[in-house]
């Protein structure tokens, strides 16, 4: 039954949304459902993840793959690896979370419905495998977030989500002319392509013969359908460079495209090579989403205008899926592209981070101050993935996760102010230490979390990405100046402490300010836990992605290997 | 036990203290006893250590790896030479400063918090100490800023001193230097932080270099390439290697990282022009400064340095004595108009620090590894001592620091006087206490490596300079160290009703400045009695990580004896001065102290002096107000504004389709036959393209 | 069933046969006028229904009849083949669709037109038909004028309703200075060719060429041009669509496409060639992608900046017809046409949809947006399904407009990379997902004027009785734009017919 397994990782939210909408127009009835979904979601992803991590295959533990349209290749194709499984068990976190901020109270049917569709575009991202069902899962994230900022966001609420859409849409129309690009030059008849042992063996330890033959692999001996084996273990054992006859096809499939990385990169069209056009187009679309200078506009307006539940999602979760973008499509296909393109990415991810942070420094609004930090922590994952190295790459996917929990927790808090002042101006604080100790330990916590504090989780994942940008030349630079970060974070997170935390309590009104409720604690302290554990035992996640980092920098290396 | 798992004791207990002590402080006021008990355990251990300490051991666990890149991080414990006696002094300080805070904190609104926090700071700077590579030691670094950060804002809930009527009240004389809007201890723990970044921004980058440099090298077999063993063996490599970056290779690049590094001591241990957080740091409960900004954290700069002497090239080892000598010299010269107790002693750890960079910088050769480490233990243990009497003075006198309202105090505290009168000629360098021998062997150092240089004919100057700004700044010690004893403990009160309740604090903080006492004199750490003996006991701990060529025998000999001339000479010139300016009265009526409080001096040099040199007041405006303040309100502008801004001119660009439509909507005047005259002209326009 | 009835068919000669839908919706017309003139203005309903039917049994005729194999017609006047048949099913459907929201559409209620607005939809839906399978520039003529004088009537029969006759008049003149310059090309033609016959004029002009026969092209392509909407015969929309009854709108908006484009790929094909010494081809399709680029740049621009729903729409349908017209300039692949097919479809859907739910939304009152406010109270289920097709329109996954779309430009795209007008179209196909942006703006005005909004003061809204029978054409619209989203399989379909038609 581990067969549907994944489609029902997508089916759940689908579900929930169906739920919610046919229930009746009752908040705490409709809290209750959101929560019961992501309660299960969590649980779901969880196994998942613990399967996935205990498995001793760097390639895809769980693989679905029904084909729908086989004239023109695409598929129901599904897969989950070490790095999907880390991405849906922190969705499923950050949902967890947002589920109990608490919601708005009206037309709360359609919210709740619109929360839950929201989560099936993001966990069919994370699976999807068939690049146009990820291009689809990827625009259905689209007119829920529309609607969840529109309608229940603040006063400017309008403004920010068609933004929001705008923006995204932009990037989104880019990557859909890199897709209609790579599949009309896609080989017509079988070519020869050098391909990569290590991903001959994922694909044989995971996989049917009739996969095997799409993607033009051998088959060993033993496999399901015991097929003859076309590969000398010997050459797999060396890693050697054998040319595999991969077939004609007009197929969307990830994978497949992975495995004709050499063949793009010699391609021309117009004129112009295929690789670099194609990466310059996938690069908008997920930089947008990162979102990375000069694209980040509408993450400020949005941010502070949605709802707290959609702020945390936004920030946890949404801005990953720029990241996990560039992991599983961008790099993978033009290695050689983004190798040369690395010191302009490099800086783009340095600006993001000192622009971001000094933007931060000069806000006065708790909800942007937050925005443009996320603005410049994300910043960090871009330089990662620009340099190329393993340490840079696992960096970044370590800052993903380390940020989902920090800015999940900051937004959070914020929202408990807001609910208790109903204005979230840094200024509009002061003292609140005395009045609300548990908030104030929480929040120097989240503050010291997004500084990069060691012993929590913020500090490993810069630590990967400085050390992968020193290694590289392309980005030695950049990364030296990225350091400044540290400076910057500690500066913009500890004056807001001292600003709202400290000093002798300025308006009389807060001095009856409740501290945390039990829900707030319920939603606050897994991650906070969570970012503790992982910044006290980082190999806890890092040995679960860091092979997949190691794999991608692999397949870059060899790509770029003279042959 | 192993003397692995006994240092482990000595990071376990007091951070099991710390948790227990963070989850209870509100319930209960006994998480003090916690503490001391975990301390007393740690303490212990860490004296077993000690006794037990043969050869250098270390161990470690895998932290963080990268599998392809065959790096693995890892986390341990390291016993040797400088390890061992820091930890020593760590625990035991603590120990001490522990039992004192529970007298001087005793009715605190706080009182649990402190022990928690201070027990976590005990624990980072263990990690700190025994450290088997760079990166534990900044993972322990930050978490010491954090301890710090703390334990700076131990009373956050306190208003501005602008607003502060007790402070206007017991304001000190004439403190020009400090900014009072933005003097509180929440403003100053997030100085202190963000300064220590600025450093730490150096030392992540030379960790991120060196961990490029080492595992790039094709020696490099995997494992971890910060661990201070592997760092070591490649240093050599490295200087010899061809890599490159930003026109820098082989040894200069070894000397860029070595500084980069340097940069993160320069940060903790309040080097110029980092310094300034230090006396804003002093906000805190005294006894924490006692330990943490006085004996131990700070130190923890030299200490680094001290650790990482290996890989630091005879360029960088310029730099750091020159920036040692200035800071010394600096911090001397502000703490001689100081009229706030506390902030005496805060610019004397300042320049005494620059004192050890000072004698680290003169290099092995000249002695100066050995010099600046010595005077790294005894100066914490004496400065320590010199603290906890502020604490215990001004515990005294209800919080006044003032020194221009004490006087005459040695009569109502006894204990607190003598310990710290031993405390100041320590600091003094006085023949028979413990700093003769540390910071003599520190001038003696800058001398060598001045005669060296003229031996090698070589950079003369650039050693010359920082010796003789070394003597200057014994001087100034002299001068401002007896001061302030002069002025607080003899004499006749200024202030009666304040003497009046003065007493000494309760017999077992009596102990703990006693005991300390007992070590600030010179026999403990030469061994021997007589002060002027060469050599000590402790010379084995005291060799520097690399062998190198000691100088002839005769000539330290006559370095020595010629350096010890000059101090004693100082010592005499600078207390000297003192006593004729503050306890004899050579102007008209009055003690000089009463005289200067009347009508201040109006020469420029003292207006100077009194404004900090205008360091803190410039770094303010610059970084604080200038790039923190204006440039994020700037570039918050630049980014979200209307117009120009990056969110601008998408708009801008949107509104430009809009403006399009708008355009295009002008030709729906609802006219049919204008319609069809603009269709038609569209379609001959078509067959005139199409045909011309 | 089947047998019976090919056996009444085949009793009629063989030249016919390929009509038969033709003549059943001619007949229909006929009767339905007579029912007409016999009921009374409160029974109108009948009339409708009647037409109704026929609609579907022309449907059904159709169905049986399948894909006529290429035959000559009445002389060769009439071809019938595997498009006209998707143009017969396309305009009958819409028919069909149109006619039941007629019915329940309150704007129509107990009017006497009643009647013949629907016998007027009927006889645009032949036309279209008509249009579609002409080969002989006069039958393409005539279908045209069909085509385009039952839109007439059809744009201004509620002949109280002063905008509504303004907008017929409006339509008449303009059509009729369109027609001249059609009737003006295919005169020129004749003249040069000596041949109203598509297929061999191509030919003759290849043999022939002169400046004229540019021209002559040109003016015909301009009939074209202007039922399609292209820029810059585009201006009658607007004032039309927001004139006529909403749902006539959403009729005319879609059928009339259908027509144009199926005429279009008819004689393209024929015209294509002509040149002039040392004119290349690539120059004619370099016009027609300028002419495309053109539309889709004003359409979306303008419908950012519209005041009223069914005006916007019209811009944005001006939009998608310069999408569709890139498929037309990629020399006629068949991939091209059957990714036109599937996007006309699942914009007949989505647009008719749309327009549906804006009759039921504005009520009583004109379809200003700031009438629309609030609607999400009055109406959820209509505004839901207004969500689904304006989100269809704007192309995003998983519904049919998505489908159409990617079929499309991804087809131009594999076009622009084989053939020699590589960088023109793949301009053209930048061109189009930059206006697809522009018209997801324009869309997001309409949700957010109907989803977000409050309720505005000052417009009263008379509470419409929830007529289920009016959501039903609706819904099923919705519903379609849904299900269309796995289209892709239809392309397949519509391949085999293409070829083995």
């Amino acid at each position: 039954m581990d067969a549907l397994l994944l489609s029902t990782v997508i089916a759940i939210p689908a579900l929930g949304a169906l739920v919610s909408w046919c229930a009746p127009e009752r908040p705490e009835l409709h809290k209750r459902i959101t929560i019961g979904f992501s309660v299960a979601m969590l649980a779901l992803t969880g196994i998942l993840f613990w399967a996935q991590a205990t498995t001793a295959t760097t390639g895809f533990l769980l693989r679905e793959r029904i084909p729908l349209l086989p004239q023109w290749g695409v598929a129901w194709h599904l897969g989950m690896d070490r790095l999907s499984a880390t991405m849906i068990l922190l969705t499923a976190l950050v949902q967890f979370a947002a589920s109990l901020a608490n919601a708005p109270k009206v037309r709360v049917r359609s919210y709740h419905a619109m929360f839950q569709l929201l989560f099936v575009g993001v966990y069919g991202s994370f699976l999807a495998l068939d690049m146009v069902f990820f291009y689809c899962f990827w625009e259905i994230m689209l007119i829920p977030m529309f609607f969840l900022v529109a309608v229940w966001g603040g006063d400017d609420r309008k403004r920010a989500a068609v933004k929001f859409f705008l923006y995204t849409m932009s990037g989104s129309m880019a990557m859909l002319l890199g897709i209609f690009l790579l599949n009309v030059s896609a080989p017509r008849e079988s070519v020869p392509v050098p391909v990569r042992m290590e991903e001959v063996r994922e694909h044989m330890t995971t996989g049917s013969t009739g996969e095997a033959i799409l993607y033009g692999l051998p088959v060993m001996t033993g496999s399901p359908d015991g097929h003859q084996t076309l590969v000398r273990s010997a050459d797999v054992a060396a890693g050697r460079r054998m040319p595999m006859y991969v077939p004609l096809s007009r197929s969307f499939d990830m994978l497949h495209w992975k495995l004709l990385a050499p063949w793009w990169a010699q391609r021309k069209v117009l004129g112009i090579g295929l690789a670099g056009l194609c990466l310059g187009l996938f690069f908008v679309g997920f930089a947008v989403k990162v979102p990375s200078f000069p694209l980040h506009a509408w993450l400020p307006h949005a941010h502070v205008q949605a709802p707290t539940a959609i702020s945390v999602v936004l920030a946890g979760i949404l801005l990953k899926l720029g990241v996990y973008g560039l992991l599983r499509v961008a790099w993978p296909l033009f290695p050689g592209a983004v190798a040369q393109a690395a010191p302009l990415f490099g800086w783009i991810g340095t600006i993001s981070i000192v622009w971001g942070g000094l933007a931060a420094l000069g806000q006065s609004d708790l909800k942007r101050l937050v925005a443009y930090s996320s603005i410049s922590h994300m910043g960090f994952c871009l330089l990662g993935l620009a340099s190329g190295t393993e340490q840079g790459i696992a960096g970044a996917t370590f800052q993903c996760v380390s940020h989902g929990l920090s800015a999940s927790l900051l937004f959070l808090l914020v929202g408990v102010v807001y609910d208790r002042a109903h204005h979230r101006r840094v200024d509009g604080f002061g003292g609140l230490a005395q009045v609300m100790p548990r908030f104030s330990a929480i929040f120097l916590f989240s503050a010291l979390l997004g500084a990069g504090l060691p012993g929590l989780a913020g500090f490993v994942g810069e630590l990967g990405v400085l050390l992968g940008a020193w290694s590289a030349s392309a980005t030695r630079m950049a990364g030296f100046i990225a350091a400044t970060g540290v400076i910057l974070s500690a500066a913009y997170l500890l004056w807001t402490v001292q600003r709202v935390l400290y000093g002798p309590l300025r308006h009389s009104e807060q001095a009856g300010f409740a501290d945390l409720t039990r829900t707030e604690m319920a939603a606050l302290l897994p991650l906070a836990a969570l970012s503790l554990l992982l910044g006290v035992w980082p190999s806890l996640l890092q040995d679960v992605v860091g092979p997949a980092s190691a794999s991608l920098s692999g397949h870059m290396a060899w790509l770029q290997r003279p042959w | 036990m192993d003397p692995i798992s006994l240092a482990l004791l000595c990071l376990a207990a007091p951070l099991a203290a710390a948790v227990v002590g963070a989850l209870l402080w509100r319930k209960s006021r006994h998480v003090d006893l916690v503490s001391i008990a975990a301390q007393a355990v740690g303490a212990a251990a860490s004296l077993a250590v000690a006794l037990g300490a043969a050869a250098p051991v270390a161990r470690s666990i895998p932290w963080l790896s990268f599998p392809g890149a065959r790096i693995t991080f890892s986390l341990g414990i390291q016993l040797d030479a400088l390890s061992v006696p820091m930890l020593l002094v760590v625990q035991f300080l603590s120990l001490g400063v522990l039992v004192f805070s529970r007298w001087y904190l005793g009715d605190d609104r706080f009182y649990g918090r402190f022990f928690a926090s201070f027990s976590f700071f005990v624990f980072a700077m263990s990690m700190v100490v025994v450290a088997p590579g760079l990166l534990q030691a900044f993972i322990g670094w930050e978490l010491v800023g954090l301890g710090s950060y703390l334990l700076i804002g131990y009373w956050h809930d306190k208003a501005p001193a602008s607003e502060d009527p007790e402070y206007q009240a017991g304001k000190p004389f004439h403190a020009t230097g400090v900014n009072e809007a933005k003097l509180n201890p929440a403003m100053a723990q997030l100085k202190a932080f963000v300064v220590n970044r600025v450093g730490d921004f150096g030392f992540l980058s030379g960790l991120a270099m060196l961990a490029w440099l080492v595992s790039s090298l094709p020696g490099f077999t995997g494992g971890d390439p910060l661990a201070w063993t592997t760092l070591f063996v490649a240093a050599g490599s490295v200087a010899a290697s061809k890599v490159a970056f930003l026109g820098f290779t082989g040894a200069a690049l070894l000397t860029l990282a070595g500084l980069l590094v340097f940069l993160g001591a320069m940060g903790k241990s309040a080097q110029f022009p980092f310094h300034v957080w230090l006396p804003e740091a002093m906000q805190g409960p005294t006894t924490a400064s006692a330990i943490i900004h006085a004996a131990t954290m700070v130190a923890a700069g030299v200490f680094l340095t001290a650790r990482i002497y290996p890989l630091l090239t005879p360029d960088a080892l310029v730099a750091i004595q020159w920036v040692g000598a200035v800071t010394a010299f600096v911090a001397a010269t502000i703490a001689c108009v100081q009229w706030d107790y506390k902030a005496v002693l805060a610019y004397s750890t300042i320049s005494q620090l620059g004192y050890m960079m000072l004698g680290l910088g003169a290099g092995a050769a000249a002695g100066g590894y050995g010099a600046g480490v010595s005077h790294l233990y005894t100066h914490a243990i004496f400065k320590c001592m010199l603290f906890l009497g502020a604490a215990s003075v001004i515990h005294a006198l209800h919080g006044v620091q003032d020194l221009g309202r004490m006087g005459g105090l040695a009569r109502k505290m006894p204990f607190t006087a003598i310990a710290t009168g031993i405390g100041t000629l320590a600091i003094l360098g006085v023949p028979g206490f413990s700093a003769f021998w540390s910071k003599d062997a520190i001038l003696a150092a800058a001398q060598a490596k001045m005669v060296l240089a003229q031996a090698h004919g070589a950079g003369v100057m650039a050693a010359k300079i920082p010796w003789i700004l070394g003597m200057a700044t014994a001087a100034l010690t002299a001068f401002y160290m007896s001061r302030q004893w002069l002025v607080a403990f003899v004499g006749k009160p200024r202030d009666r009703h304040l003497w009046e309740h003065a007493h000494d604090p309760d017999k077992p903080s009596i102990a703990v400045l006693m005991v300390l006492a007992l070590f600030s004199l010179q026999f403990v750490w030469t061994g021997s009695v007589n002060p002027f003996a060469s050599g000590s006991w402790l010379d084995g701990v005291l060799q520097s990580p690399m062998a190198v060529g000691e100088l002839p025998e005769e000539l330290a000999h006559h370095i020595h004896a010629s350096t010890m001339g000059w101090t004693i000479a100082l010592f005499f010139l600078g207390s000297g001065a003192a006593f004729w300016l503050y306890v004899t009265n050579p102007l008209r009526g009055g003690s000089a102290a009463t005289w200067l409080r009347r009508d201040p001096p109006t020469n420029l040099v003292w207006k100077f002096l009194a404004n900090l040199w205008f360091v803190d007041k410039a770094l303010d405006l610059v970084f604080a107000e200038g790039i923190g303040r204006r440039g994020g309100e700037l570039v918050a502008k630049a980014d979200l504004g209307s117009g120009l801004s990056v969110d601008g001119t998408v708009d801008t660009a949107a509104s430009l389709v809009r403006w399009t439509g708008r355009f295009a909507n002008l030709f729906q005047t609802g006219r049919s036959l204008a319609y069809a005259g603009w269709t038609l002209l569209a379609l001959f326009g078509a067959l005139a393209l199409l045909l011309l | 069933m089947n047998e019976t009835l090919l056996q009444i068919l085949s009793a009629i000669p063989v030249s016919l046969r390929g009509l038969f839908p033709e003549m059943l919706v001619a007949s229909a017309i006929c009767l339905g006028l007579i029912l007409d003139w016999t009921t009374s203005t409160d029974d109108k309903r009948l009339v409708v229904w009647f037409s109704a039917i026929a609609a579907f049994a022309g449907i059904l005729l159709c169905w049986v009849v399948g894909v006529p194999r290429p035959g000559l017609l009445v002389g060769g006047t009439y071809v019938p083949d595997a498009i006209s048949q998707f143009v017969r099913l396309f305009s009958l459907t819409a028919a069909f669709l149109a006619l039941l929201a007629l019915n329940g559409s309150r704007a129509m209620h107990r009017r006497a037109e009643l009647g013949e607005s629907a016998l007027l939809i009927l006889s645009v839906a032949l036309g279209a038909m008509l249009l579609a399978s002409a080969r002989h520039m006069v039958a393409m003529y005539i279908g045209l004028e069909f085509l385009s004088l039952s839109s007439y009537g059809l744009a201004g029969f509620r002949a109280r309703d002063p905008r509504a006759s303004e907008a017929g008049i409006r339509y008449v003149l303009y059509g009729a200075v369109a027609s001249a310059v059609a009737v003006f090309g295919i005169s020129h033609l004749w003249g040069i060719t000596g041949t109203f016959d598509a297929m061999d004029i191509g030919a003759r002009l290849v043999s022939t060429p002169s400046p004229a026969a540019v021209a002559a092209v040109l003016l015909v392509a301009a009939a074209f041009a202007f039922k399609l909407g292209l820029v810059p015969f585009h201006f009658w929309s607007p004032d039309v669509y927001q004139g006529c009854p909403t749902v006539a709108a959403g009729f005319l908006s879609t059928v009339p496409k259908s027509a144009g484009f199926a005429a279009l790929l008819h004689i393209l094909p024929a015209l294509l060639p002509v040149a002039l010494p040392g004119m290349a081809p690539g120059k004619v399709a370099t016009g027609i992608v300028a002419m495309a680029v053109l539309s889709m740049v004003v359409g979306s621009a303008t419908a950012m900046v519209q005041k009223d729903a069914k005006r916007l729409l019209a811009f944005s349908s001006t939009a998608n017809s310069g999408i569709m017209l890139l498929a037309a300039s990629t020399w006629i692949t068949l991939d091209a046409v059957s990714a036109l097919g599937l996007y006309l479809i699942a914009y007949l859907v989505a647009n008719l949809g749309a327009f549906l739910a804006l009759d039921i939304l504005s009520g009583d009152a004109d379809t200003s947006l700031a009438n629309l406010n609030g609607s999400w109270k009055r109406r959820p289920r209509v505004v839901a399904a207004l969500v689904i097709c304006v989100a269809s329109l704007a192309g995003i996954p998983p519904l049919a407009g998505f489908a159409g779309k990617w079929a499309l430009l991804s087809e131009v795209v594999r076009t622009a990379t084989e053939d020699g007008f590589g960088p023109v179209l793949v301009l053209g196909v930048a061109v189009a997902l930059a206006a697809s942006v522009a018209l997801a703006a324009a869309y997001l005005r309409l949700l957010r004027a109907t989803v977000i909004d409050e309720d505005t003061a000052g417009v009263v809204h008379t509470h419409v009785p929830p007529a289920f029978l009016a959501e039903v054409p609706l819904l099923l619209c919705a519903g379609a734009s849904v299900v269309l989203g796995a289209g892709f399989p239809l392309l397949a379909v519509f391949h085999s017919c293409l070829v083995g038609g």
